[in-house]
């Protein structure tokens, strides 16, 4: 497990810098098929962080018994997902290159392959945390030591299926359990505020029984030591306010950007202001 | 205004009539439990805070009462007997043979059933639809309460329609829940512990408001309070309230009346 | 796994389809399987689960009143190598949580085993939100599914056996009630997707599933007497169909399906989807419930009034055969 665990904060950063990069290449040559661009770089550096450093994922035993597992909730994120995954060593640059190509299993939403590191199938949202919970308390019965982590998105929180696993994992005390909330406050039709007056997500999941910690999820190292948080006999809950389209300007916590199309003029405007050129 | 002597004499009757209708069902029981924790609560909304026509049922500026918890049926019949839109033969006949009044009540405006209860965690999502459409037909004098258990608050559906209820300000709703402490497996801290009810709804956004489920003049007075947002009544009650043999007890939340425990039931409703 | 004796299908069928899984077999299957979980909504007590709460606390988990994450907990414990047996009322279990099914149990095939209790209209006075009559339509169309609806107590206690070895979602219809009627009190090879022939007649044949299969043999009974001899079927898996069994159907003249269950989407609609591709004669009927809402009342009442006691059978398949006059 702690081979995973060797980057340093230098490190993390190259990682989540390649990962934006390979993010804007596939979703320039999915073409008009269009990505979720704006929800991937929103959790680049939690996923980088997950995946570099916390997380004990086993890229070369993929089903190890005590491995820790990720789950992702908002799949749409897919695109930083699969980054994710291949810096993690779990896929390769031509599983990359498929992307949303026909026959490629790498399409908008992952679907479950546990040899490629994903463990969840997603596309439905909602419903991880209560997959998660499962895990978890298996897990825990068997005394494994695994520990489940689970990315939701802010609006997918709307999902009252959502509540059900939270008071679950609440009831059954599962301390092996992170779940971490990309809050970027940006969902399909608008902000989270505009469709859903969503208000006090800290306060709701410390209502719900998580301990819960919130964090700049686009900072490494707070990210990193919000990951070390204390939460005997609770889950832990990272509230991860981010930037939907994090890093390219014209993207940035616009709603349009959830499900676009990238022209090159865009592609390449998009490139050197994440190169900061 | 209704006196304490009042609303206590309504809750009576209601109780008289629920055991009956129990009795009658035979060995197949009736939701007792959940039925007798809310007869105050019914009691005082029927009896001194609700507007309906019993003569005009579907009186637009009518309050609406949502039974959300549909195991509370008994209760409901109970009350709506009391107040003249069910007949005597009605109750008589209920929660057996053919009848229409079975234990989750069937929606049936004529009879002042607004809403068909029985899958739990749908009412309040109802509620919610049934006050935006109050908004949106301008129409401000009807309010709209909601009776949830508390065991019906697992349901992930009640926290989406909680939240929605704030996002479009439907300040007309009353959430009202039935806090009896049990569900049908044990208590509600056992199976699926619940947390901070008052501040959890709270931290929602609702004004919330707690008292005791059976104190006929608490409830009214806490029914009467005004606020900017939508409420949440916490009534505190005791599952299968006024019959001793059945109080606090997890197997009463489905059960028989024999005969003895029927008569039993209604000696103890007289003493009181 | 105990042996099938005319004492234990006695035993068993006082017990009724619920009492046996969730009281007798699921015990016997988390004492015999180390990585099995039976989780439920709240209706532990009333499923009858008490011992095996009592007996395997940690691998008995209640979810409260919360059935989709019921679902999804269940997956969550069958993705990682569990079985999970997740159990409420019929209606709840496969309704409220159907794109959880679906997603989990069907499309990434987590070996979860769904026990639908007080199927079809069970559950009495409970009344409409409490029945079930969607659920076959509803689980068959489910890619990876299973679909079984045992007859009896024992065919319920063989396929939960089965459906715990087996891997992959499935999913088990129980009636509830005790005292229920016995259709199996001797050994026999059951087999999930191995329909049973019950009467070897000619001309009709009657294919009933689930607690309404032994109202179809006192109707056969009946009809014998009047010189009608139909083929009678217990198809007790609703998928996969026995495909082989009906396709020795296939010059009857009729067909008649039973079900406690809608006639749309269930059994009928299954051998009608089957029998429509292999014969140009055959005709086709369901007995079931038509496209309504019933009206509730006691199970009896409820099965009588929509032709599915053995009274109403007998009447329907005395006609079908009074139609086809004397050359039937």
């Amino acid at each position: 497990m702690e081979n995973q665990k060797k980057f340093v904060e230098n490190e993390l950063a190259d990682m989540a810098q390649r990962m934006k990069r390979k993010v804007l290449d596939m979703a320039y040559h999915a073409g008009k098929n269009g990505a979720h661009l704006g929800g991937a770089l929103s959790c680049i550096e939690i996923l980088a962080v997950l995946y570099g450093s916390v997380a004990g994922v086993q890229a070369q035993n993929p089903c190890a018994e005590s491995r820790d597992k990720v789950l992702i909730g908002k799949a749409h994120c897919v695109l930083a997902y699969y980054t994710a995954l291949y810096e993690a060593g779990f896929i390769s640059e031509e599983d990359l290159d498929s992307f949303e190509k026909n026959g490629s299993d790498f399409v908008g939403h992952p679907l479950k392959n546990i040899e490629k590191g994903i463990e969840y199938a997603g596309g439905s949202l909602g419903m991880a945390l209560s997959v998660a919970c499962g895990m978890a308390y298996r897990a825990k019965h068997k005394g494994n030591g695994s520990r489940v982590y689970v990315l939701l998105g802010d609006g997918e929180c709307q999902e009252g299926s959502v509540w059900e696993a939270m008071m679950f994992a609440a009831n059954y005390e599962l301390d092996n359990l992170v779940i971490i909330i990309d809050n970027n406050g940006i969902q399909s039709d608008g902000t989270t505020a505009e469709v859903a007056g969503m208000r006090d997500l800290k306060g709701k999941f410390h209502e719900f029984g998580g301990e819960v910690v919130e964090v700049d999820g686009h900072d490494i190292n707070a990210l990193k030591e919000a990951f070390g948080t204390e939460h005997a006999r609770k889950p832990l809950v990272l509230i991860a306010h981010t930037i939907k389209g994090k890093g390219v300007s014209f993207m940035e916590n616009q709603a349009s950007w959830h499900h676009s199309v990238l022209n090159e003029e865009q592609y390449h405007k998009a490139k050197s202001e994440i190169e900061g050129i | 205004m209704k006196s304490r002597n009042e609303l206590e004499l309504m809750a009576k009757d209601m109780r008289r009539d629920a055991y009956k209708m129990a009795y009658n069902s035979g060995t197949k029981g009736a939701h007792l439990g959940g039925g007798m924790s809310v007869v105050e609560i019914l009691a005082v909304l029927y009896g001194a805070i609700m507007k309906y026509d019993v003569s005009n049922p579907s009186w637009e500026e009518r309050d609406r009462l949502i039974m959300s918890k549909g195991h509370g049926g008994i209760s409901l019949y109970a009350a709506l007997k009391n107040v003249g839109y069910l007949s005597q033969e009605e109750i008589d006949g209920a929660l057996h043979g053919d009848s229409d009044y079975y234990e989750h009540p069937r929606k049936n405006i004529d009879k002042g059933i607004e809403f068909s209860g029985g899958s739990l965690g749908q009412g309040l999502s109802f509620a919610a639809g049934m006050a935006l459409g109050l908004s949106k037909r301008s129409n401000d004098k009807s309010r709209v309460y909601v009776i949830l258990g508390d065991g019906e608050c697992d349901e992930g559906s009640v926290w989406e329609a909680a939240a929605s209820v704030i996002h479009f300000g439907l300040k007309q709703i009353t959430v009202i829940i039935d806090l009896n402490g049990l569900q049908y497996d044990g208590s509600t801290e056992h199976i699926m512990r619940l947390g901070n009810m008052r501040s959890r709804w709270e931290s929602i956004g609702y004004d919330v408001f707690e008292v005791d489920g059976h104190d006929v003049l608490a409830l009214q007075d806490v029914f009467r309070k005004e606020s900017e947002k939508p409420q949440v009544v916490i009534a505190h009650t005791v599952k299968g309230k006024g019959m001793s043999f059945a109080e606090n007890r997890v197997e009463w939340h489905t059960a028989y009346l024999t005969e003895e425990l029927y008569r039993q039931a209604l000696k103890e409703l007289e003493i009181c | 796994m105990q042996e099938i004796t005319k004492k234990n299908s006695r035993v068993w069928s006082r017990l009724g389809q619920r009492g046996t899984v969730c009281g007798v077999a699921l015990l016997e299957i988390l004492e015999s399987m180390e990585n099995a979980y039976v989780l439920t909504a709240d209706l532990g007590h009333t499923s009858g689960l008490d011992r095996v709460m009592q007996k395997f606390p940690q691998r008995f988990i209640n979810v409260g009143i919360s059935e989709q994450n019921l679902v999804g907990t269940a997956a969550g414990l069958a993705l990682d190598g569990g079985v999970a047996f997740a159990t409420t009322f019929a209606t709840f279990l496969t309704m409220r949580s159907y794109e959880q099914i679906r997603h989990n149990a069907g499309y990434q095939e987590a070996n979860v085993k769904l026990i639908g209790t007080s199927a079809g209209f069970a559950i009495g006075m409970f009344g409409n939100t409490h029945y079930s009559y969607e659920d076959i339509a509803l689980m068959r169309v489910i890619p990876n599914m299973v679909v079984v609806s045992p007859a009896d107590a024992t065919e319920a206690y063989l396929a939960i056996h089965q459906a715990a070895v087996y891997q992959g979602p499935v999913y088990i219809r129980l009636s509830d009630g005790l005292n229920t009627a016995i259709v199996h009190s001797e050994s026999y090879a059951f087999e999930i997707g191995k329909a049973e022939l019950l009467n070897q007649g000619k001309d009709i044949a009657i294919i009933a599933v689930g607690g309404v299969v032994h109202e179809a043999i006192n109707a056969v009974e009946k009809l014998q007497a009047l010189g009608i001899n139909p083929t009678l079927i217990n198809m007790h898996t609703i998928k996969p169909l026995d495909e082989a069994m009906l396709y020795e159907l296939r010059d009857y003249r009729a067909l008649i399906t039973v079900e406690e269950h809608s006639i749309i989407g269930g059994l009928g609609s299954a051998v009608a989807e089957y029998m429509m591709g292999i014969s140009h004669t055959t005709q086709l009927f369901r007995i079931g419930i038509q496209d309504k809402f019933v009206h509730p009342g006691e199970q009896g009442y409820v099965k009588s009034s929509n032709g599915l006691d053995a009274e109403g059978i007998y009447a329907y398949v005395k006609r079908v055969a009074e139609s086809f006059g004397s050359d039937a």
